[in-house]
């Protein structure tokens, strides 16, 4: 659901410790510009995916805010890193990437890295915290398998994408035959009329 | 089949984010916007300078694909967006992902179309100077940029 941008909703991030990752200054000042005028208070700024890797070793970071660097791509490159690597509880921060462009060769990279979200620039003061409001409110679980460490991609509920194999644990698609006669309209009603509850 | 892991971390940020204090969603969305308003001018020299980077480096193609100047006219591309929206220029700031789409794809296929790139340069430098706001008047222009990468077959989500 999207932010109304007028809310009177509270929330808090001045104690979030936040790591930003961006090569390009300006990008770097618009990025801290945002997450200050949100509250935030507790940065890291990080120029370089070496200063970022050495700030996730020595702090607890709450939120890494990492932009793509695109052509390279290796804010990706840092994501996984971080999964794989960052120790806990750093290697389950929620992370929002920031990508000016997507060349066609990162694709599966932004897919895989393992971020929470792949935000698209030009950035806005609404869509960064939408997105941070959102990490903070769901609970998808975190996959580690060979292939992919991160939150599960999976959290739409659009079904899984044409040509990938269902789960184990996913509902068969083949409906069977009815085991019991269709309900009446009455019993359709009532599962929709309200009623008085004695707790 | 590999062995997979299934943890479900609690977000130290999420009772961060409930603590009391803190500020309302529409005062948080109005400071970050005002202090935005504070690098426009830097953003908008920042801009021009990607222009003028752009030209030269258009300057130096020949009539055939060279994957080299193509990468780095891609780099200085990529590095204008966010300028233009910054500076409440939207037109241009879709004109800019349209040329990152355009060399994105050139890179990838080998082919080379000089007279597309063209095109972006100018539409690029005409949006530079159309006032924020008429974005009725830049439509022909992205729509013939649109054409161009309807050429080469780009799915662009602008």
């Amino acid at each position: 659901m999207a932010l109304e941008p007028t809310s009177k909703g509270r929330f808090n991030l001045e104690k979030a410790s936040i790591l930003m990752l961006e090569t390009n200054g300006m990008g770097m000042d618009i990025l801290v510009q945002i997450v200050t005028g949100l509250g935030a208070k507790a940065l890291h700024r990080c120029q370089t995916v070496d200063e970022a890797r050495d700030t996730v070793k020595r702090n607890t970071i709450d939120l890494v805010i990492a932009d793509a660097l695109t052509p390279s791509g290796e804010g990706y490159e840092f994501v996984s890193w971080l999964r794989r690597e960052g120790g806990e509880p750093n290697c389950f921060a929620p992370v929002v990437v920031t990508a000016a462009h997507t060349p066609v060769t990162m694709v599966q990279n932004a897919r895989d890295c393992g971020a929470h979200y792949i935000v698209k620039k030009p950035l806005t003061p609404v869509v960064m915290l939408e997105r941070i409001l959102w990490i903070a409110r769901e609970s998808r679980p975190f996959i580690e398998c060979d292939v992919y460490v991160g939150p599960e991609r999976r959290h739409k509920n659009e079904g899984p994408p044409n040509g990938v194999p269902r789960r184990r644990d996913d509902l068969p698609p083949e409906v069977g035959d009815a085991q019991e006669p269709n309900l009446s309209q009455d019993q359709v009603d009532n599962l929709f009329s309200s009623r008085k509850v004695t707790l | 089949m590999s062995a997979v892991r299934i943890h479900r971390p609690k977000y130290a940020l999420a009772t961060m984010l409930r603590k009391p204090g803190g500020t309302t969603v529409a005062q948080a969305v109005e400071q970050a916007t005002a202090n935005l308003e504070g690098l426009q001018e830097a953003g908008s020299a920042q801009l021009d300078a990607g222009l003028a980077q752009m030209d030269a480096l258009f300057a130096r193609y020949g009539d055939t694909f060279d994957r080299d100047l193509v990468a780095e006219h891609y780099g200085v591309a990529v590095n204008l967006i966010g300028l233009p929206s910054l500076c409440g220029l939207d037109a241009l700031e879709n004109a800019a992902h349209s040329l990152c789409d355009l060399l994105d794809r050139l890179g990838t296929t080998g082919r080379w179309d000089r007279d597309g790139v063209r095109v972006h340069i100018q539409a690029l430098r005409l949006l530079r100077n159309l006032p924020p706001g008429t974005d009725a008047v830049a439509e022909p222009v992205l729509d013939g940029l649109r054409k161009v990468r309807e050429r080469h077959a780009i799915q662009s989500s602008n």
